[in-house]
């Protein structure tokens, strides 16, 4: 059985691997590539542990003359303010608690908040 | 019977291996330092960024004259991608040659005026971190801004018609919560979401309050299907293991580890490997010194026959057929499978 047959019988089992992928077979005008240029079957689309997903249709805005927008700080934004610089595993947990801090002491606020209402 | 179907087309993309993603880890800076993070980044990463010219080169000599672009998705991860100042640059450039290029990223950066000029150099894809409720995102991301930055990116990438999803890295705290986050999402306009659980990799290795246990990865699979029956938002559990009974319920796929096959990464040095979430040494070359097309075309041997990881546990594994040993990036230095998720569901 070739990968066109399995992949419409997988469809029919209503896989949508099976549906998302195409067997279109080029047109003479899109031809054009040299012989080594793959084509013809798609393979299924896997979604991948940190890829995006695949678009599909036409390209949403036209490629313009992109203006650079620079990161808003100097190097790395970091919401303190701090200048960016590497990260200790101390100064990483020493971050982490702070940061538990602060979300206690926003919930206890909102906790407060609530019961005063 | 689709299982089976799917094992021999399997094998012809196998043979095939047409590359269809290509990974450009951009950099290996980032501005938060998640407790899971798979690259162990840091703010300041000892290695440089790849110089974009760099990226172009291999693209013009090695990747065009052999693919078609438009069939070829490039991702540029990281790191965090946003924190490059010439990411337009390089989305216009990659554009031009024909190819759909997408990103990963946490979103602290992304600003408004950032994501237009984005969109139009030609971004098509998005996937945005976001892991849970703002106090269980912002102390995995260690960071007390992230959560808001996160949603304010995906409300604003929602309504660009590009197409995106958020990814959950699914924790002990959130499962009990997952039905409050699935409505949180709904009622936010979210409609694509991706779970992903913790692989010991990178930092996550060294935290064991990060991963789930049998039982609560058990109750993931049933809320993904059931979630999935309900029909409100596209979720899908990502590409990590074989699931068993859970194939074809929690994903639009049957599983299939595609790194080396049709997903290959540029890593920040230049190494040459499979996807970026392979954190052990499978680097199958390096673009300074080797040609990336036929690095493609002559090695990868070992992901593409997966031969080798029938050893230890996975020798008699009956399942083994369907899963080959699991995904590349649960594998150690030495081969050895550090996560099974087939056991976990067992």
């Amino acid at each position: 059985m070739n990968m066109k047959w399995k992949i419409a019988l997988l469809t029919l089992l209503g896989f949508s691997t099976a549906a998302c992928c195409n067997t279109k077979k080029l047109s003479k005008s899109e031809d054009a590539k040299p012989d080594n240029v793959e084509s013809e079957t798609e393979d299924p689309r896997i979604m991948l542990m940190y890829g995006v997903p695949f678009p599909d249709g036409q390209i949403v805005r036209p490629v313009e003359d992109a203006e650079t927008v620079k990161p808003e700080e100097e190097g790395v934004p970091f919401p303190d303010g701090s200048v960016a610089h590497p990260i200790t595993d101390e100064e990483a947990e020493k971050r982490l608690e702070e940061i538990k801090s602060e979300i206690a002491a926003k919930e206890a606020q909102e906790a407060q908040k609530e019961q005063n209402e | 019977m689709g299982l089976k179907l799917f094992k021999s087309v399997r094998r012809e993309v196998v043979e095939r291996h047409s590359l269809r993603t290509l990974f450009w880890e951009c950099t290996l800076r980032c501005n938060l330092r998640c407790r899971h993070c798979g690259s162990d980044c840091r703010t300041d990463s000892e290695l440089r960024d790849m110089p974009l010219e760099d990226f172009l080169h291999v693209l013009d000599t090695e990747v065009t004259p052999n693919v078609d672009p438009g069939r070829v998705l490039i991702i540029f991860s990281g790191g965090e991608v946003l924190v490059r100042d010439d990411l337009e640059r390089a989305g216009q450039e990659v554009t031009k040659r024909g190819y759909k290029w997408g990103m990963v990223t946490n979103g602290m950066a992304l600003t408004p005026k950032r994501f237009d000029a984005l969109l139009k150099a030609g971004l098509r894809s998005v996937s945005v971190s976001f892991d849970g409720f703002e106090p269980i995102h912002n102390a995995i991301r260690q960071n007390p801004l992230s959560y808001e930055r996160a949603l304010a990116a995906l409300r604003m990438i929602s309504k660009s018609g590009i197409a995106y999803d958020a990814i959950t890295c699914v924790t002990p705290e959130l499962v009990p919560r997952l039905e409050e986050w699935n409505e949180l999402l709904i009622s936010e306009g979210i409609t694509h979401w991706r779970i992903f659980s913790i692989f010991p990799a990178g930092r996550a290795k060294r935290d064991d309050k990060l991963h789930l246990s049998a039982s609560d990865f058990r109750r993931v699979m049933e809320f993904i299907r059931k979630t999935r029956l309900e029909n409100r938002i596209n979720l899908s559990y990502a590409c990590e293991g074989f699931l068993g009974g859970y194939e074809s319920e929690v994903r639009d796929h049957f599983y299939m580890c595609a790194a080396g096959v049709n997903v290959a990464s540029i890593r920040v040095n230049g190494d040459i490997s499979g996807c970026t979430s392979v954190r052990a040494n499978y680097t199958q070359g390096n673009i300074y010194t080797d040609s990336f097309w036929g690095v493609w075309q002559n090695r990868f041997d070992k992901f593409r026959n997966r031969e080798w990881t029938k050893s230890d546990e996975c020798k008699d594994c009956k399942v083994w057929q369907f899963c080959e040993g699991g995904g590349m990036h649960l594998r150690d230095d030495e081969g050895k499978l550090m996560y099974c998720h087939y056991r976990m569901l067992k």
